[in-house]
């Protein structure tokens, strides 16, 4: 039971007389079954009771926090109808307001009232601290707090959500898309050519064919040394179930779950169900459900889906740009999380995952601040796009990444459920909102800060894209943020170079760089090779001197086989046994890969802001996925 | 890693090095000079001497890698290209016995134990053979194979994916080294149930398959592609009488072997399983030691069965000319075997030195049954027979040539102990250059010098000259004067006025 020691020696805060579980079943608020399993949980979880039965959602959010006004025999207050003084209102203490849900609330008689949620150690030391002795508190709840610090600072955190990083760090920041440096450069690069090619057609073209025929063997050699690292076995189980099962609740610390959503009302019961389901004690969930202001569908649909309260609705105020770094950036003010990770609103994690990425914490390097699950999908068999779509994750996930991480290279984080220690991430002013892959272009910040990215072996399964048009848009968005990505960091190459060092720096060029590039590149080869095969024309082969086309034909035969292979194995390592036909058919998929890349160059030029929207909940039968998802989850487990 | 390139390594592969080679130049002092290396040195001269380096002029009816490796040999100063393939193999053969070695380290034997293992692994025909022979490619099989089955019985014991990776890739690659791989490839599909995870295998046997086989099948198909872009024809390597791909077949009439179990494979396989017994009974000693150990013993089972089913499936498509071209393997595969089973005790190290150097007597026993000519010879010279000189009649031509250095249109399939001889290729026409192309298109050539096999010799019945001009050696061509004659070979040169008029066109 709760013992709050307060501080105050003025007779105001008097010790309760009766316990807070007590007086809730006294009310009528908590049964005597409900208090005993709470007690039982609160001994295991080492939380206090309000947040266990807020968590549980046994007893609504308004009964719990004025029945604690009532425990401390202080006055409940509504926020929204009465609302605090905006005067007293300082936008230094936010961060303190948000952590602490304490805000002052208004000046009666000359004496301050503050509204508290909660009177721990640390809030009534910073009341102390900050407002002295002689005040008076009233109890409101944690709503009414984050909507009072939403209303009265939204334009604020708007501002630092959209400019903080571009403000602090501009170096860092995507707002300008190019730099003066770059456009000359750039600029210098295409007169050359132009004069080379008018003066010098062939050669030209021969030397073009040289480097782009280099370029795909070493990008070939840079996927075959990630595969052969990727595939250690040491590298798979990092955390096992037995570290899991070891790990002591009441030890586990708060976890923030961001979870930004826009116009998907549908998934959000979908989503629910699985953050509850996650193997963590509910009540050190702080999960934040991101919307957007106008999205007014899915704010109405997550109030009535009457939620426990661990899940808190952040509203984010229109500004420019409209993007999830934004929203999520923006929502990350209210978190209270000593760890925070992003999930997005169709993702399923596996249920361990929080505890499994503290143990991977607790085992990493001092520096490593943040630790990327695996994703998948659980949509998988639904279509051509989705098999290929699983392919590519698996590859990417299972080898790719762990690779990097072994290697030290810079890790393009995954959209979702990559988790952050808090800390580290506002010191690095969290995401760039500018960014549209705001996750990639984090996970190399980080290691430019001299941070280290991890990764788990848990699985985050996710619904993948199963319709072209839509699958066009994420991944024109997804290259466009790399374009972005990789403009950043290359507007200083030497700094880069001495910050990642020599194996960092060159994974960087060609895992970033080299992916976009290559994208481009394909449909100019496509094209020539379909040309020389439809027609058997021989004008082409003045650009290919022996050297060059055996150079060529290795990488045609060798290369392209590789990298067919490699899909298989990443399927074949997540006994998607299936799936492994498909990947036969992977040169089609680059070449869609090709077609979004053009896009995303075009939009990089002309929208680069722009954050094209996937639409999610496009499978056919989502309940069955869902299953199929959690079936998968065992198959998994099963193998590890 | 780093130990294996130890200066103590370095000194002993070094020793390694000048063994091996004792054992080669013994056999070149008796006279043994195998038919390949000649190939192999004449192939490296007529890549590079021809105007263009071109690749594809190797011939795509061979595996490339052996070649490749040639190439730095030719660069040194002063080396004879016909030495290369046999430095390049005694290189490969030292390695691996210093890989060995090292693996034999690690697993905690003795130097004494290490040193007497390692002299009748060495000592073994078959081990030799592969090595002392110059093939090349004889010598990279044994590391492949051994890396092979390192890798077979890590997928029975610890099925992660980098087994199945490499078991693929070692495939894929066995291909480009050596012709034997298709057999070997047939072979191991049959066996691969006993190794291959069984969870897996009930999942999807079919993805197991693939994931294994699938390099192996890219590289054929790439090899067809390649075969179809520069000879319009994807099945040449397959069809083409020189093609090294079919073994024996063009010439199985004259291989005993083929003429007595070619077109069969259960009694091949039962004959070479007796030859593998009597030349390496240290296979019944390995089936008996880990017969208690599931894992062990199903690698070991696919090291014995496999050799043997492609000498099968090879005397069935009349590849395989005699047991030994598949059984040789063994000598790498049991290396691989002694440095996974689990440690021995002084008894089973005794026993299995005892049944190592049975298999040596064995070996050399074996070696006369049914053999093949090209062992035969090299099975007496290494027992100190001088044999008598072939093919002195290409010597002789070359030699003539060499002093003689007019452009010459000489088909290299049949004349490539004239390439050597000579020393060099240079203003030779070889089948693959553009002057030998051009010059067929013409009723009558116009090239300085035609050489020209007798048609009723072996290498003539098949020579390009002969079969485009039929009566060519016989009876010459009008314009052209026979210069060069004996019995193996003419050589005819267009009349100096001619001449003029050929190089003004």
């Amino acid at each position: 039971m709760t013992t709050i020691p307060l501080g105050k020696e003025n007779g105001s805060m008097a010790t309760p007389k009766l316990r807070m579980g007590d007086l809730l079943v006294k009310a009528g608020f908590l049964s005597e079954e409900q208090l005993t399993d709470a007690l039982s949980l609160q001994k295991n979880w080492g939380m206090r009771l309000g947040d266990i039965v807020l968590a549980k959602g046994w007893v609504r959010p308004f009964d719990l926090y004025s029945t604690l006004a009532k425990h401390y025999d202080k006055p409940f207050v509504n926020l929204m109808k009465e609302p605090p003084d905006q005067e007293l209102f300082d936008r230094r203490d936010l961060l303190q307001y948000s952590e602490l849900l304490v805000t002052p609330w208004r000046r009666i008689d000359n004496v301050l009232h503050v509204a508290v949620v909660d009177p721990s150690d640390e809030a009534m030391a910073f009341v102390a601290h900050r407002y002295g002795d002689d005040v008076e508190l009233v109890f409101t709840s944690k709503f009414d707090v984050i909507w009072h610090l939403q209303h009265s600072a939204d334009n604020y955190f708007s501002e630092l959500a959209v400019n903080d990083l571009a403000e602090c760090n501009p170096l860092q920041s995507a707002r300008n898309v190019f730099t003066n440096r770059q456009l000359v450069f750039m600029a210098m690069i295409l007169v050359s050519l132009v004069l080379t090619l008018s003066f010098w057609p062939i050669k030209t073209l021969i030397i073009l064919n040289v480097c782009v025929s280099i370029f795909f063997l070493l990008n070939f050699g840079m996927r075959a040394l990630l595969v052969w690292v990727g595939g250690a076995p040491e590298i798979d189980i990092k955390v096992t179930d037995q570290d899991v099962t070891g790990m002591v609740d009441r030890e586990l610390p708060t976890y923030t779950i961001l979870v930004p959503m826009y116009k998907e009302a549908a998934v959000l019961p979908k989503l629910t169900a699985a953050l509850r389901r996650m193997d963590y004690p509910l009540a050190k969930l702080d999960v934040k459900l991101i919307l957007e202001e106008d999205d007014q569908e899915t704010i109405e649909a997550a109030k009535e889906l009457g939620l426990e309260g661990i899940f808190e609705i952040i509203r984010v105020p229109p500004s420019f740009p409209q993007t999830k770094p934004k929203a999520c950036n923006y929502a990350l003010h209210f978190a209270r999380g000593e760890f925070v990770t992003i999930y997005d609103a169709e993702d399923l994690p596996e249920s361990d995952q929080l505890k499994k990425v503290i143990h991977a914490f607790a085992l990493a390097p001092e520096n490593t601040a943040c630790i990327q699950a695996r994703l998948n999908y659980f949509n998988s068999t639904q279509n051509w796009l989705t098999k290929m779509f699983t392919l590519e994750y698996s590859l990417w996930f299972d080898f790719y990444l762990p690779a990097l991480e072994a290697l030290k290279i810079p890790i393009p984080l995954g959209g979702t459920s990559n988790h952050f220690k808090m800390p580290v991430l506002r010191k690095l002013k969290a995401w760039d909102p500018y960014n549209v892959t705001e996750d990639a272009d984090l996970g190399v910040r980080l290691t430019q800060h001299g941070y280290r990215v991890g990764v788990v072996n848990s699985t985050t399964f996710e619904e993948a894209n199963s319709r072209f048009g839509n699958w066009i848009r994420q991944r024109s968005r997804w290259v466009k943020g790399y374009m972005q990505t990789y403009l950043v960091h290359m507007r200083h190459p030497l700094k880069l170079y001495r910050s990642l060092g020599h194996v960092g720096f060159w994974g960087f060029q060609f895992f970033i760089g080299g992916t976009i590039l290559n994208m481009l590149i394909v449909p100019f080869l496509y094209g020539a090779y379909s040309v020389w095969l439809l027609t058997g024309t021989r004008v082409l082969e003045v650009l290919y001197p022996h050297a060059i086309l055996y150079l060529s034909l290795f990488n045609l035969l060798a290369g392209n086989t590789f990298l067919v292979y490699i899909a298989m194995v990443g399927a074949f390592k997540r006994h998607y046994y299936t799936l492994i036909p498909s990947a036969f058919l992977s040169p089609f998929y680059w070449l869609m890969m090709s077609v979004a890349a053009y896009k995303a160059f075009w939009q990089l030029i002309h929208n680069p802001f722009y954050w094209e929207k996937t639409t999610h909940g496009l499978s056919e039968d989502v309940g069955l996925e869902v299953l199929n998802g959690l079936e998968n989850l065992e198959v998994v487990e099963d193998s590890a | 890693m780093r130990d294996l390139f130890s200066f103590r390594n370095l000194i002993f592969f070094l020793i390694l090095v000048v063994i091996l080679g004792g054992a080669t130049v013994w056999l070149l002092e008796h006279n043994y000079l195998s038919d390949i290396v000649l190939q192999r040195s004449a192939k490296l001269h007529g890549i590079f001497d021809a105007r263009q380096l071109k690749l594809e002029n190797l011939g795509l009816i061979y595996p490339h890698l052996p070649y490749y490796l040639l190439i730095p040999f030719y660069f040194i100063p002063g080396l004879s290209p016909v030495m290369a393939p046999y430095l390049a193999s005694i290189f490969v053969g030292a390695a691996l016995l210093v890989v060995w070695q090292q693996q034999l380290q690690q697993r905690g034997y003795g130097l004494r134990f290490r040193m007497a293992i390692l002299l009748v692994v060495v000592a073994h025909p078959y081990f030799l053979w592969a090595i002392t022979s110059g093939t090349v490619q004889d010598a990279l099989s044994l590391v492949l194979f051994y890396a092979f089955y390192l890798n077979i019985s890590q997928l029975a014991s610890e099925r992660d994916i980098r087994s199945f990776i490499v078991l693929a890739l070692i495939l894929a690659t066995y291909f480009f080294v050596d012709e034997r791989a298709i057999f070997l490839f047939i072979a191991l599909l049959p066996l691969l149930p006993l190794v291959a995870p069984q969870r897996m295998m009930k999942a999807s046997p079919v993805s197991v398959y693939i994931v294994i086989t699938f390099p192996f099948l890219a590289s054929v198909a790439s090899w067809a592609y390649l075969n179809w872009i520069f000879h319009h024809d994807p099945w040449l390597f397959w069809n083409s009488p020189e093609s090294s791909f079919r073994g024996g077949w063009f010439r199985a009439p004259d291989v005993e072997w083929l003429r007595l179990y070619g077109g069969t494979w259960l009694l091949p396989i039962l004959i070479s399983c007796g030859y593998a017994l009597v030349s390496f009974p240290v296979l019944a000693w390995l089936l008996a030691r880990v017969r208690r150990d599931k894992v062990f013993f199903a690698a070991s089972i696919v090291l014995f069965l496999h050799p043997l089913i492609a000498i099968g499936f090879g005397t069935l498509k009349y590849f395989v000319t005699h047991p030994l071209g598949m059984l040789f393997l063994f000598s790498s595969g049991i290396m691989a075997a002694i440095a996974l089973v689990p440690p021995m005790g002084a008894v089973a190290r005794r026993g299995v030195l005892v049944a190592m150097l049975m298999g040596v007597v064995g070996g050399w026993f074996t070696l006369s049954w049914n053999p093949d000519p090209e062992i035969e010879r090299w099975h007496d010279a290494f027992l100190g027979q001088h044999l008598t000189p072939q093919h002195q009649g290409d010597l002789a031509l070359g030699m003539w040539l060499r002093s003689h250095r007019l452009p010459t249109l000489l088909d290299e399939k049949g004349g490539f102990r004239v390439i050597v001889a000579r020393g060099d290729a240079k203003g030779l026409f070889l089948s693959f250059s553009d002057e030998f192309k051009m010059a067929f298109k013409y009723k009558q050539p116009k090239v300085s010098q035609i050489a020209v096999p007798n048609p009723a010799s072996l290498n003539g019945g098949r020579d390009m000259v002969n079969k485009q001009y039929p009566f060519f050696f016989a009876r010459g061509m009008d314009k052209y004067q026979l210069v060069y004659d004996d019995d193996d070979w003419r050589v005819y040169r267009l009349r100096r006025d001619e001449r003029v008029v050929a190089y003004a066109d």
